[in-house]
């Protein structure tokens, strides 16, 4: 969900909202009966009454909030999504409620949506770990379960369902939720709309038109509460409550004061079925349907059919007028009633065989007279299958790869849903080095002659092949917009390189500015110049030469030095970089109006930054380097001071989730002193081998050192291993959902 | 060998045959002008490619791609010399240029792989480079010990002189082939800042191929000179002073200069140094 409206901070009172919302009949009143003539007793009686009304409504407030607000968790999910060919990890937030004694929470499936790590925040403030039960993309609804022993959940409040059918427009209602990730928190509206669809306003009644994220369709069967209560980023999946401390809705969209909630009898019934099957079974029909135009019509526009679905093989046409289901008839006169009847048709048992009564307008001579007919056909329904495919990293080859659905294949004009579509291509990786190179877009179809039927089948090669990595070009066969292309790929897994070193050079450890025209005159040069120190080294050679700050360096080895301008503010260091190390380098200083000569030995120049090596971490995917002389300078750190410079942190890995930041100064790993790669390296090994409960960092943030920790995940599925250890710097983000 | 490689080594040995087969027209004077580019064109199975990956990160971005590059071949056992430049280093020069010297900006070429003139394909190691200078050295890993690459022999260097003519060698683009070719040019300079370079009237080299003298000795090696890190403020500087339209400081600074073979010869020397003590230091 995204929001372009950042809504105000509000701290009202309760009390204070009841009469915003609640008692706006009653301040009317009162203003209006407020009028002169009025007794001072009659004002006392009435200032009683709405005192008093103000205070049944703030309990019953209280009482409702109090029945749902403990069971509200906020959720933390490191997601994984795919970008430019790789796997990027992030962290994103939404909210939910825990709906049972088995510790079962429900919220949006566009919260849960590519997580691979999930956590809940509960109202005692415990954050523990879930697992995900099942997700309907097609309602974005999906379950969690709490990770916690059977003994403790049963400890856990849990909110009861109400009946949605039951609310009005205007009925008072609670939003729950923790928006932008902030804490737990509650706001107050009134119901706006109970039938909401996003469909028919401007002319287009085909509620498959409504999707929300790539190609995934939502709407088909939900009509929405709509209300005011604000909801923000971050309270997706959270409740909507009704004054009687009931869930009533699920939020899922909105901004403003325009705020969304799939209605709870839907919801309920989706969680049962999740919590029971882990999935929502549907039967397709391979249908559009739409209201009838006409008042006085009854029955269901039939508005496409697809052509290879059980509609078509039964021989409904578009433009068909559906009359009746099994002999039952139908009557979808607004568009409101349109998710009403795909829900029913939905629910039905895979395979179920209907007969369908259709009236169709055909025409009957070469006039054009069209006569209505009626007949019936039987249809049997399929499976309705998921709208989008699942995606993975394929490092080795270098390309991100997604499972074809069969609504991916029909918008796509494609003949089967064979074979696995790439995403996107990593740039310089095996994929685009490829001869000819592989694109996005392409459709996998074969390795090695072996067909890639679907993801699953991909995936085991991968697997096959990651371990060892096979030294020979493989023969891929791709689908290019319906060219079969044949292409010749190499997987490999290069490890992140270390920047070549520099050739080493002569170094003075001292800093200089160029000296020349005025500030040559005020410093005393005249015409001439130099270079002033700025800065003198500790610990080097300089610094033991007696160079101070604030000498103006006038000739190196015999040759003057006259800087023109700024431009010539690297000849110093030039002219000492073209000598030998190790050999001896004469200064002609400038101190307080006299000239000294000084000598100092040119030692080898100290390693930067940019030329340190590196090492990344595939488990907890972070990188770090060496500490170098310019990171101590910088940071005041003396020579006492070891450890390896984070580099990169992975938001939704596990160094992130510990609190590791760039720049850190990790110091000791689970107790191991950290003085360099070498040792890091052999920490992280340790720590790998011994699988770890709980690993602990220390790190040095400038002058502060901080303790730092995580539980890692050592027990990845399959899939899951080939999802966490399978990619390189990744990008960080954090969003809410 | 690639198609390619292939198209390239026939389109060599067909300058190099037409050359050899056309009887000499005009007289041994004339014979002896065109004597360095039939020479020169003669040792173009020195000059290698290099097909590498460049990871690139600096804020914002973190990509990789694929380039290849052409470098020449120094000794026989496999030692290639490339401008930095061209081996990855663009990106940082052109942060220089922008006066952003201090942008953090890690490119690091890898995946390199090596193909020589005969089409083989070898692996090889970054061994070492020298940014100031434009210098970049690859070792060919797992050369078998009874192959002898050929190759340019920056040892046997001419001194510049003024005026002189300078044979310059190069690859064209994979479209023409890569095919060799040869031009010539006079010694326009030679300079002191920011160190001695060779500057050439047309700078019609590529960056990373010879400059030979009419007798065949090397004088150099083209390269880009751009301010080092502890130059960017002054390259700001020189930038404001440059109007658009006007040339400004890059203009020279791209050209292409002559780094003299002498220079070359150490920095080589001292880049073997570096891979040894590197090589001792992973083996402990």
């Amino acid at each position: 969900m995204t929001y372009r409206i950042f809504p105000r901070i509000h701290r009202a009172r309760i009390g204070t909202v009841l009469f915003a919302f609640w008692g706006s009949a009653l301040l009317t009143g009162a203003v209006l009966q407020a009028q002169p003539g009025g007794s001072s007793a009659e004002d006392v009686s009435r200032e009683t009454h709405s005192d008093e009304l103000a205070r049944v409504l703030q309990d019953r407030l209280r009482q409702a909030r109090d029945e749902v607000f403990p069971a509200l968790v906020s959720l933390r999910i490191v997601t994984a999504q795919f970008r430019s060919g790789k796997e990027l990890k992030s962290q994103a937030a939404g909210s939910g409620t825990i709906i049972s004694q088995h510790g079962h929470v429900l919220t949006n499936e566009h919260v849960t949506r590519d997580g691979q790590r999930f956590d809940c925040i509960l109202a005692d403030k415990r954050r523990v770990a879930a697992k995900l039960i099942g997700e309907d993309p097609l309602t974005d609804l999906a379950v969690l379960q709490i990770d916690l022993p059977p003994e403790e959940l049963a400890q856990l409040p849990v909110a009861r369902f109400g009946d949605s059918a039951d609310l009005e427009i205007g009925d008072p209602v609670m939003a729950m939720g923790s928006p932008y990730a902030l804490a737990r928190s509650v706001s107050l509206g009134i119901v706006s709309n109970t039938e909401r669809v996003f469909a028919g306003g401007f002319g287009n009644d085909d509620l498959d038109e409504m999707e929300f994220g790539r190609g995934q369709r939502t709407g088909l069967f939900t009509r929405w509460i709509q209300h005011d209560a604000q909801i923000s980023p971050g309270n997706s999946g959270g409740p909507l409550v009704n004054m009687a401390g009931e869930i009533v809705g699920v939020n899922e969209l909105g901004g403003g004061n325009l705020s969304f909630a799939i209605p709870s009898n839907l919801a309920s019934r989706i969680a049962r079925v999740l919590i029971e099957h882990g999935e929502v079974e549907r039967s397709w029909f391979g249908l559009g349907l739409r209201p009838v135009a006409e008042d006085d019509s009854s029955g269901a526009w039939v508005s496409a059919v697809e052509l290879d679905g059980p509609g078509h093989a039964a021989g409904v046409r578009a433009g068909d007028l559906l009359v009746a289901v099994d002999g039952e008839p139908v009557n979808v006169r607004f568009v409101e009633e349109v998710p009403v009847l795909l829900d029913r048709l939905a629910s039905l048992p895979v395979g179920t065989q209907l007969d369908l009564t259709l009236r169709r307008a055909e025409r009957t001579d070469a006039e054009g007279e069209r006569e209505e007919r009626e007949l019936t056909v039987r249809l049997e329904t399929r499976k309705l299958e998921r709208d989008v495919g699942e995606e993975l990293s394929f490092h080795i080859w270098g390309f991100t790869g997604q499972d074809i659905t069969p609504k991916m294949a029909r918008d796509a004009g494609l003949e089967s849903s064979e074979g696995v579509v790439v995403t996107g291509v990593r740039r310089g990786g095996p994929a685009q080095k490829a001869e000819p190179p592989i694109e996005r877009g392409d459709i996998l179809l074969a390795v090695d002659g072996d067909p890639i039927a679907d993801l699953d089948v991909l995936v085991e090669l991968n697997e096959k092949l990651s371990t060892p990595l096979p030294q020979r070009p493989l023969l891929v066969e791709v689908d290019r917009s319906g060219r079969r292309q044949l292409t010749v790929l190499e997987p490999s897994d290069t490890e992140p390189d270390d920047p070549p070193r520099e050739l080493p050079k002569a170094w003075i450890g001292v800093a200089t500015q160029p000296v020349f025209g005025e500030l040559a005159k005020l410093l005393g040069l005249g015409d001439g110049g130099g270079f002033r120190v700025t800065r003198v080294y500790p610990g080097t050679l300089a610094a033991n030469s007696g160079l101070r700050v604030g000498d103006v360096v006038l000739s190196f080895e015999g040759s003057g030095l006259a800087p023109d301008g700024m431009e010539d503010s690297a000849v110093l260091s030039r002219l000492i970089r073209g000598r030998d190390i190790g050999s001896t380098g004469r200064l002609e200083v400038f101190r307080d109006g006299k000239l000294i000569p000084i000598e100092v030995e040119l030692e080898r120049a100290r390693l930067t930054p940019e030329e340190a090596r590196r090492h990344a971490d595939t488990d907890f995917e972070f990188s770090a380097r060496e500490l170098t002389f310019f990171d101590r300078d910088l940071q005041g750190w003396g020579p006492e001071v070891d450890g390896v410079i984070v580099e990169n942190v992975d938001a939704g890995g596990w160094a992130g989730l510990a609190g590791l930041r760039p720049g850190d100064l990790l110091q000791s790993l689970d107790g191991s002193p950290i003085g360099g790669l070498r040792s890091l390296r052999a920490a992280m090994r340790e720590v790998r081998s011994a699988r770890s409960e709980n690993v602990e960092f220390l790190v040095l943030r400038r002058r502060r050192s901080h303790f730092l920790d995580v539980e890692p995940d050592w027990a990845p599925s399959d899939l899951e291993e080939l999802k966490h250890g399978s990619d390189d710097a990744a990008g960080l983000g954090e969003n809410e959902r | 060998m690639s198609r390619r490689m292939i198209w390239k080594g026939a389109i060599a040995n067909l300058l190099v045959s037409f050359l050899w087969i056309c009887p000499p027209a005009v007289a041994t004077e004339e014979e002896s002008r065109f004597r360095p580019f039939v020479d020169l064109v003669k040792q173009a199975d020195a000059m290698v490619t290099v097909r590498f990956v460049v990871k690139v990160q600096m804020p914002g971005i973190d990509q990789e791609a694929e380039s290849e590059v052409t470098c020449l071949s120094i000794d026989p056992e496999g030692l290639v010399l490339c401008s930095a430049t061209e081996l990855g280093g663009y990106f940082s020069v052109m942060a220089r240029l922008m006066g952003r010297s201090d942008a953090p900006i890690r490119a690091v070429p890898t995946d390199l792989q090596v193909v020589v003139a005969e089409g083989t394909e070898y692996a090889a190691d970054l061994m070492a480079r020298d940014s100031e200078r434009d210098l970049a050295w690859l070792m060919l890993r797992d050369l078998p010990s009874d192959v002898r690459l050929p190759y340019f022999d920056f040892s046997a260097h001419a001194e510049p002189e003024i005026g002189e003519s300078v044979f310059l060698l190069r690859r064209m683009d994979p479209f023409f082939g890569s095919a060799p070719v040869v031009s010539e040019a006079r010694i326009a300079a030679v300079i002191d800042q920011p160190r001695r370079l060779i500057v050439l009237s047309r700078p019609e080299g590529r960056m990373g191929m010879p400059a030979v003298a009419a007798d065949g000795r090397i004088l150099g090696l083209v390269v880009t000179q751009v301010p080092g890190s502890d130059d960017g403020q002054a390259v700001v500087n020189l930038r404001s002073r440059s109007l658009p339209g006007q040339p400004g400081p890059q203009d020279d600074m791209l050209a292409g200069v002559v780094l003299p073979a002498g220079d070359v010869v150490r920095a080589t020397e001292l880049a073997r140094q570096v891979w040894a003590e590197d090589r001792a230091e992973a083996l402990e």
